[in-house]
Formats: structure tokens, sequence, C-alpha cells
């Protein structure tokens, strides 16, 4: 008989943070459709306002949030191996990508609305601030569960549960990043 | 006991990391191309989008080693969206 077993199938963190990450995705879905059929029935006006788009923001808030994923990821990773001295560290550096993410999103906003765009100039602008405005706030809430992990991954010992904790912070974190990713691809990429 | 795997001197995380940095970049050169391949520009940034949806899923979320149900679940969702979106905006 063989010696070797496949590892069991396990949920990475806790079943409530699926059920809410089912219920964002269903959310956000719309908001790519709404977004496609705005596209498709007005190209002019979307492809138009896209151009006063500034490619670089939203290029620049991708990589933040990637690498704030590779962060939350490489954290979560070493503390449930119980490898390295100091995991705290990729939370703070995954807390310092979603600043600067927040921060870039500020400042790009502003320079809209001094262009004179806001939710009111066409549809185009209405999806761009409502959506990345919504996602902002999942941007902001994924923050404060990252500090929170923070202060788990720096307990002196970790159990099972301190370990779902931060995986479900994780997940969080990642369904933050992952809708970003469709957003600007629709957004500024079309 | 580790789970880390480790190719060529880097974990998986990392090389699921260069790899979404480097589809990131593919995605955006998709979106320079002009506009008598307006249908393959959008293709591949919706595909090249999805593409990184599933990365994130598998290796970042650790839906790899989750049950088949809950994996497959998020597979058929990022899917059917780039399904979804690709026939909105080609189909005309």
């Amino acid at each position: 008989m063989s010696g070797t077993s496949r590892p069991r199938a396990q949920v990475p963190g806790e079943i409530g943070i699926w059920a809410f990450v089912a219920g964002d995705l269903l959310v956000f879905s719309v908001f790519f459709i709404l977004i496609a059929f705005g596209q498709k029935e007005m190209t002019d006006v979307f492809s138009t306002s896209r151009e006063s788009l500034n490619l670089y923001f939203g290029l620049c808030n991708t990589l933040l949030l990637l690498t704030g994923s590779w962060f939350v990821a490489i954290g979560v990773e070493r503390c449930r191996d119980g490898q390295g001295s100091d995991n705290a560290r990729w939370f703070k550096l995954a807390i310092g990508c979603g600043l600067a993410f927040v921060l870039n999103k500020i400042f790009e906003w502003e320079a809209k609305i001094g262009a004179g765009f806001t939710p009111l100039t066409n549809d185009f602008f209405m999806y761009f601030f409502i959506f990345t405005g919504i996602h902002l706030l999942h941007v902001v809430v994924g923050v404060v569960v990252l500090i929170f992990l923070l202060k788990v991954s720096q307990r002196p010992t970790l159990n099972s549960r301190d370990i779902r904790t931060l995986e479900s912070g994780g997940i969080f974190w990642h369904l933050v990043d992952l809708l970003w990713i469709m957003l600007f691809a629709l957004l500024y990429l079309l | 006991m580790s789970n880390h795997k480790m190719y060529f001197g880097f974990s998986t995380m990392t090389w699921a990391w260069v790899f979404l940095v480097g589809t990131t970049l593919l995605a955006w050169w998709f979106g320079f191309i002009d506009a008598q391949n307006i249908h393959l520009a959008t293709t591949g940034v919706i595909i090249a989008g999805a593409t990184k949806i599933w990365i994130i899923g598998h290796q970042f979320m650790e839906l790899h080693r989750a049950p088949p149900v809950l994996y497959y679940s998020f597979v058929t969702w990022a899917l059917g969206i780039a399904i979804v979106l690709l026939t909105i905006l080609t189909i005309s």
C-alpha cells in the first residue's frame, strides 16, 4: 500500500468570509456589466471620457494592490508555518500599499474634479466616481482589517483560531485586489 | 511543517506576483492597440483581467487547497463574468 496521501482539502479562513466574497462578487458583477453596456451603447462618450483618465494613476494603483496582496499572502503563509521572526513586517508593508492607494485615488479624484469632471458630467464619469468610490470604501475597510491582522501576527503564539483570522482577513484584502483588476480593465484600458 | 515550494529560488507566492505584474503590463499594451483591432484589444484586456483574477484566487486566496466546490465556484464566476463581458463588448 502506498504511504503517500493527498492533503485533505480545507476551506481557507472562515466559511463566513466566503459568503461575503460571493455576495460582493455578485454586486460588482452588476457594476462590471453596467460599464460594459455603457461602453457598447455610448462608445464615443465612453472612449472620449476614458482619454481624460490618467492611465498611470490606474496602473500605479493596480501595482500597489497586487504588491499589497503579495505581502499579505506571504505574511499569512509565514505565520501559519511558524517561519521567520518578524512576520508582522509583511502586514506593515501591505498597510503601506493600501494607504498609498488611498492617497493616489484622492489625488486622482482631485485632478478630475479640478478639470471639471464630476459624477454628473456623463454616464462614464458617474460609473467612474461611484464604482471606484465604493471600491475605495473596501480599501479603507481593508486597511483597518490589515491593522487588526498586524496585531494578531504580533502575538507570541498563534493558535488555529488566530490562523483562521489571518486567512480570513487576507482573503478580504485579496477580494479588494481582484475587484480593482476588473474595474481597472473596464474603466482605463478598453 | 513548511508548505513553501521554491522554483529557481523564489516561492510560488513571488512567482504569482511576477506573473500578475507581467499580465498587467500585457493588458496595458493591449490598450494601445489601434481602433482597427478593437475587438482584439478588448478580448486581450478582458482575458488578461480574468487570468489575473484566477491567479489571485488560486494562489493568494489559496483556493488551490480548498474543497473542489469552492474552487470551481470561483473559477466558474471568473470565467462567466469574462464571457458575459466579452459578449456584451464584442458582439454587435
